[in-house]
């Protein structure tokens, strides 16, 4: 008898069946030879899943590894221009094989507008956030569209002396307190 | 990723990480968990562990999987939920799930299609199929695609 086996006869003299499924994933007991069959099994149904690949699969795949990264990217607390909304939009037309014509079109935004917001001379409001979330079936939502612009307006507040000295000089009849 | 606090139906923040060699006398040790962990890295399947990312030497869950380079697939192994978390005085829940979640996490960032499978026992089937959106392929079961995502969006 395998050790997952006793232990999993151990566990079931002292849980429910149903507290054991939610605790635990066992393996099953088989021999060598039910093992091999079943790995048999397995990967000539993956051989096949992967020769018979749809484009739609692929789109689900590859959105979905974009979203994990910009996931990561979000929580690492950091800024990157590398994943600045533009070059993550970019990423994004570039998955679904669509010019920007097309995409501009899709999203019923104007073809100029995408263009400079792709080549950030301009920045996106909450509509186009909305209209993305939709266009990838959720599986970048919004939220994530609004984080990606917000944490490169908080660098660039962070870091941007010179727009901070252009604007101050702007300003009249201004608050002193510090001296 | 995010888990239960039971008590206070508050979401906590947890992280999924390797196994670091000084955790496995931890685990052994700690009452808490029933299979041999070092004995599932020893027959060579990667070893991870769910914790609190406010308390992360608490080990709140294990994983044990195998990365199936030339099938693109991972294939999880084993999942222990510690003890206190199991049952109906559980102090955390959906830590089973971060875990399934994380291992749909590295097949799709692998360029898997988000591929995983499990050979689980016969009695744990139904609800790996009913929960977490698992399919029959012969003696294993798999999720992939949507399927994979969904328990991403879930959990993670």
């Amino acid at each position: 008898m395998s050790e997952y086996k006793k232990i999993y006869e151990h566990l079931s003299e002292q849980l429910a069946q149903e507290d054991i499924a939610d605790g635990y994933l066992i393996p099953a007991d088989l021999t060598e030879e039910e093992r091999a069959g079943a790995e048999q099994e397995i990967r000539e149904y993956r051989l096949k899943k992967l020769s018979t690949r749809t484009e739609s699969e692929r789109l689900l795949s590859e959105l979905t590894r974009l979203r994990l990264s910009v996931h990561r990217y979000l929580e690492s607390g950091v800024y990157s221009s590398d994943y600045s909304f533009d070059e993550v939009l970019k990423e994004m037309i570039a998955i679904m094989r669509k010019t920007k014509k097309e995409v501009a079109n899709d999203l019923d935004v104007h073809y100029t507008r995408l263009s400079r917001i792709l080549n950030e001379r301009e920045e996106p409001n909450l509509s186009l956030m909305y209209r993305l979330e939709k266009y990838s079936d959720r599986i970048i939502p919004a939220i994530y569209w609004w984080k990606l612009m917000i944490r490169k307006q908080e660098f660039l507040i962070s870091e941007d002396q010179n727009q901070r000295l252009i604007e101050g000089r702007r300003v009249k009849n201004y608050l002193e307190f510090s001296g | 990723m995010k888990i239960l606090h039971t008590a206070t139906g508050e979401y906590k923040d947890a992280e999924v990480v390797p196994v670091a060699e000084k955790d496995y006398d931890y685990i052994k040790n700690c009452g808490r968990f029933v299979f041999d962990w070092r004995t599932e890295n020893r027959l060579g399947f990667e070893v991870y562990k769910i914790a609190l990312k406010e308390y992360e030497d608490h080990i709140l869950g294990l994983l044990s999987l195998r990365d199936i380079q030339q099938e693109l697939r991972i294939h999880v192994n084993l999942v222990e939920v510690s003890s206190d978390n199991i049952g109906a005085g559980k102090i955390y829940d959906r830590i089973a799930g971060s875990l399934l979640g994380f291992a749909s996490q590295m097949a799709f960032e692998k360029s898997y299609d988000g591929f995983v499978s499990l050979i689980p026992k016969t009695d744990l089937i139904d609800h790996y199929c009913q929960k977490y959106g698992f399919s029959r392929v012969g003696k294993s079961l798999a999720v992939e695609g949507a399927g994979s995502l969904a328990i991403i969006q879930n959990y993670l």
